[in-house]
């Protein structure tokens, strides 16, 4: 961008003429293909989400509609503008750099990372719905990084030699699990009057917590593609296993409710398929050998077979969790070569199985294999030929 | 931006310099509003010199400074109006505390006389800008989710089956990847469960199940269009889209404000709006002209409105690039009102700009853009007619010469008579508006902003002199440099250098406006 569109847009700033910068920014983003400066990206992060701007203003909806701009147009997306990092080139960089949005009022002056960010969210603050829509753009962001630039972005907030990994899965974690304590808001150090401290948490309703819930798993998933792997097995005692142990002994941790919210919010990742895995060949102790790419089901399905169960009932819940997931993915990962019979017994006999453990907590899983044997029986009854 | 490809259409740097540094060194003088003459804008004007072209024009350009937001879909509810429109009010309640008149009729006569009393009245009852005229579509519904059977009667030839669990989205995503489901049984349930999830977060996961089983179905059976067509039809009526407004052109009306929103109506019409772009490949033209207007309707809801714009814009993605023809033809039918018009095509996404263009130009002129020269002749007696037409009407006013806006929008003129003809019916339309940008009649100035503002728009876009501007700006740069080491140092610095530099920024500030101000006179 030259710096004559910056004099205009830093001009209004100054003039206390916000609106009118973002204006110009929607304009720039709506009738030309000129790269947004990441000063003026992180100016919108920070608009979105700084408590001195208010809610629902029409601030918000212009930062909202231009990151959303921002992100569409993926090919040249700046990912340094996402980057916590302040060593930007010329052009990313403000003309008036002592204005108070590119200095301390600005996200990416704090002294915080990303992981903190997502910290804050999870202990449920007050203003977690402003937050939530930052971080919906933010996780596509982090997924076109994962996608297109091999994650890039994922490897700097995960810092050297990944030293913030256990933080990150700690992190991740606590979105499924309830708040231990309130947080300060990432912006409290440099605000002129600490904010009022409000003893109300953010909404504990159903809806934050399945946002949240479903944001922990993406990111967790977006971490795993950044993880390198082997060709086609998940080599032992590289980062990717010890990610993998890691979620396992969190994983176990959780309570039932939690435990399903954590699964479901997996969606059909790759993490689904991998940590279903893992958790199945440990629960049976045998050699821990996991595929992350397409495979032949019938073959690892015969090497699985549910014969017996683990013999702490934790470990059991967990097994069925597992399985449930591991089904699941098999079948989307799976070749033409599937075994819809084997498939189809397997289902039944661990129905049956857990059917005689009378375990408690394990409804949802239940039902949900009850769903699926009830489809199949369907279509088996109805007409087969409609099965391509 | 584009200006630079031009430079040689109007080679006379000379003059346009001489209204950049008229434009940049208005700051203090007197606000005029009138639009310069074209004859000393365009080349014919070139023989005179630049002091006899100072001396003579008496125009100020204050107000087109900022001539590059023109199209920003806030672009008249910038400060300088929100200023007179607190003026207006705050005049107007002067009006009432003083008592003078005994009647609101007689106040209402008085002030109908001199500004137009709708306007008026509006303001004195709410002075913000968009809560005058409201526009509900959607509502918090009371239509019940589609039970089990209306759903099998709709999409199962087999009629026996019962199915009534809460499967989960991924699991049916994987069964349905696999093919183990037959897609009658496959389509009753996800739509069933579609239904279920439209106000939570699952529904898209849902909406992509649906995708899922259309693309196997299409190939398989006849009645997909009606299927599509009920699902369709059920989640308007979810949420609450008013059927009977459905008959006649959208048009903003006046109500009362409603009662409070619901929360996850929000959520509704976004899925529905997502649930369209699924079903809209899928569809008939009947449904996909429906999905259009209804689309259109939920943008222009006040309830709703705003948080659907991203939604909106990706939606429309879709018939503009699979059946331009089709939307284009029928666009006009959505809406006669202008400021609909605007709305529209304010939202639209980047990368329908080019199509923005031709939406906006078959919308102002009311027939389809052919080619170059009709194109330009319909523009031209559009322009006439508008203003001959206009009587008073500032508020379609200005919304039609939005979307004249709209339809010129990076349109870079073959000759420089068509660009003077253009230029000079704007400042005809300027003319016939009495009164100043200062007016009390905020419609009023509001579109003069505006026709100003495309003005300049217009003429920068075809002459040499955006480089000249922002060549003049760069002069500016030595002084950011300096700035910029000490910045790095102050942040480097410790805590308590966070004192200093705030302070040494105010004098840089200070120290460089003179600067820039100098930059300008030379």
């Amino acid at each position: 961008m030259n710096s004559a569109l910056k004099a205009i847009i830093e001009l209004c700033i100054e003039e206390d003429l916000l609106p009118k910068s973002l204006d110009v920014l929607e304009y720039l983003l709506s009738t030309t293909s000129i790269p947004i400066p990441a000063c003026y990206i992180r100016m919108c992060i920070t608009l979105l989400v700084h408590p001195e701007y208010p809610t629902s203003s029409n601030i918000q909806e212009s930062c909202n509609w231009i990151l959303q701009q921002v992100v569409e147009n993926r090919s040249k997306i700046n990912f340094d503008a996402w980057s916590f990092e302040n060593d930007l080139s010329d052009n990313d960089m403000p003309k008036e750099n002592y204005l108070k949005i590119f200095s301390n009022q600005c996200l990416f002056t704090q002294d915080v990372d990303y992981w903190d960010l997502i910290a804050y969210m999870s202990s449920r603050p007050p203003d977690l719905e402003r937050w939530m829509s930052l971080m919906d753009i933010w996780l596509r962001i982090l997924e076109i990084d994962a996608e297109e630039n091999g994650s890039a972005l994922m490897k700097k907030y995960m810092g050297e030699d990944l030293c913030e990994l256990q933080d990150a899965i700690r992190i991740c974690f606590s979105c499924f699990t309830l708040p231990q304590q309130t947080m300060e808001s990432p912006f409290a150090t440099s605000m002129s009057k600490a904010p009022a401290k409000t003893e109300s948490r953010g909404s504990n309703s159903f809806e934050g917590t399945s946002r949240l819930a479903n944001l922990g798993a993406k990111l967790l998933c977006l971490i795993w593609a950044m993880l390198p792997k082997g060709r086609f097995f998940v080599v032992h005692l590289t980062d990717a296993f010890h990610f993998l142990s890691k979620l396992d002994e969190r994983f176990s941790k959780l309570n039932a409710k939690q435990q399903d919210l954590f699964f479901g919010n997996l969606g059909a990742s790759n993490l689904r398929y991998c940590l279903s895995q893992y958790i199945l060949m440990k629960g049976i102790g045998i050699g821990i050998n996991i595929r992350h790419t397409r495979c032949e089901f019938t073959k690892q399905l015969t090497q699985l077979l549910p014969t017996s169960l683990p013999k702490n009932k934790i470990r059991q819940k967990l097994h069925l969790r597992a399985w449930v997931s591991f089904l699941g993915s098999a079948l989307r990962e799976s070749d033409r070569n599937f075994d819809k019979e084997l498939f189809y017994t397997t289902l039944k006999q661990l129905y049956t199985m857990y059917q005689q453990t009378e375990l408690v907590g394990i409804d949802r899983p239940m039902a949900i294999l009850k769903d699926m044997l009830v489809l199949l029986d369907i279509s088996k009854k109805l007409s087969l030929d409609k099965i391509v | 931006m584009n200006a630079s490809n031009n430079i040689s259409k109007f080679p006379d740097l000379d003059n346009s310099s001489k209204l950049i540094d008229h434009i940049l060194d208005s700051d203090d003088s007197e606000e005029l509003d009138e639009l310069p003459d074209i004859s000393s804008l365009v080349p014919s004007a070139r023989a005179q010199s630049r002091k006899q072209y100072l001396k003579n024009d008496s125009s100020n350009s204050s107000t087109y400074r900022w001539n590059i937001d023109l199209l920003s879909s806030t672009a008249t509810i910038d400060d300088s109006v929100a200023k007179r429109r607190k003026l207006a009010v705050q005049n107007l309640l002067q009006y009432d505390s003083t008592q003078t008149f005994q009647t609101g009729d007689e106040i209402d006569e008085l002030i109908g006389k001199s500004v137009g009393s709708n306007v008026l009245n509006v303001l004195r009852s709410n002075p913000i800008y968009d809560d005058d005229l409201r526009y509900e579509y959607c509502s918090n519904s009371k239509a019940r989710v589609p039970d089990w059977n209306t759903l099998k009667a709709e999409c199962l030839k087999d009629n026996d089956l019962e199915f009534n669990e809460g499967i989960i989205p991924t699991t049916f995503g994987d069964l349905l990847s696999a093919k183990l489901v037959p897609l009658d049984i496959a389509l009753s349930i996800c739509s069933l469960q579609f239904f279920r999830s439209l106000g939570d977060t699952t529904c898209s996961e849902w909406i992509a199940n649906l995708e899922k089983i259309f693309y196997s179905y299409k190939s398989s059976s006849n009645n997909l269009n009606q299927i599509v067509r009920f699902i369709f039809e059920t989640t308007a009526d979810m949420i609450g889209i008013d059927l009977a407004k459905r008959q006649v052109p959208i048009q903003l009306e006046r109500t009362s404000a409603s009662e409070n929103l619901k929360s996850n109506l929000k959520i509704k019409v976004i899925n529905f709006l997502k649930c369209c772009g699924t079903l809209y490949r899928f569809s008939d033209d009947t449904v996909r002209f429906e999905m259009i207007q209804d689309a259109c309707r939920i943008l222009i809801d006040n309830q709703v409105g705003s948080f659907c714009k991203w939604q909106f814009s990706q939606f429309m993605e879709l018939p503009i690039s699979l059946n331009p023809d089709f939307l284009i033809s029928n666009i006009h039918k959505v809406s006669e009102s202008p400021r609909v018009w605007v709305t529209i095509l304010s939202s639209l996404s980047r990368s329908c700009q080019k199509f923005r263009k031709k939406i906006a130009f078959t919308l102002f002129v009311g027939k389809q853009s052919k080619n170059d020269d009709s194109d330009f002749s319909s523009l031209c007696q559009r322009l006439d007619e508008i203003s001959a037409s206009c009587n008073n009407d500032y508020t379609t006013l200005l919304y039609q010469i939005r979307t004249f806006g709209y339809a010129v929008d990076e349109k870079h003129f073959k000759t420089n008579e068509r660009l003077e003809c253009l230029l000079e019916k704007l400042r005809k339309i300027d003319l016939t508006i009495s009164g100043s940008t200062d007016h009390l009649l905020l419609s009023r100035c509001e579109v003069k902003d505006c026709i100003h503002r495309l003005f300049m728009v217009l003429y920068y876009l075809n002459t040499n002199s955006a480089p000249e501007l922002e060549r003049i700006i760069e002069s500016d740069l030595p002084n950011n440099n300096k700035q910029k080491d000490r910045y790095f140092k102050d942040k480097t610095s410790n805590l308590s250098m966070k004192e200093n530099k705030s302070f040494s920024a105010k004098k840089v500030k200070k120290g460089k406006k003179k600067n820039k101000r100098q930059a300008y006179k030379r």
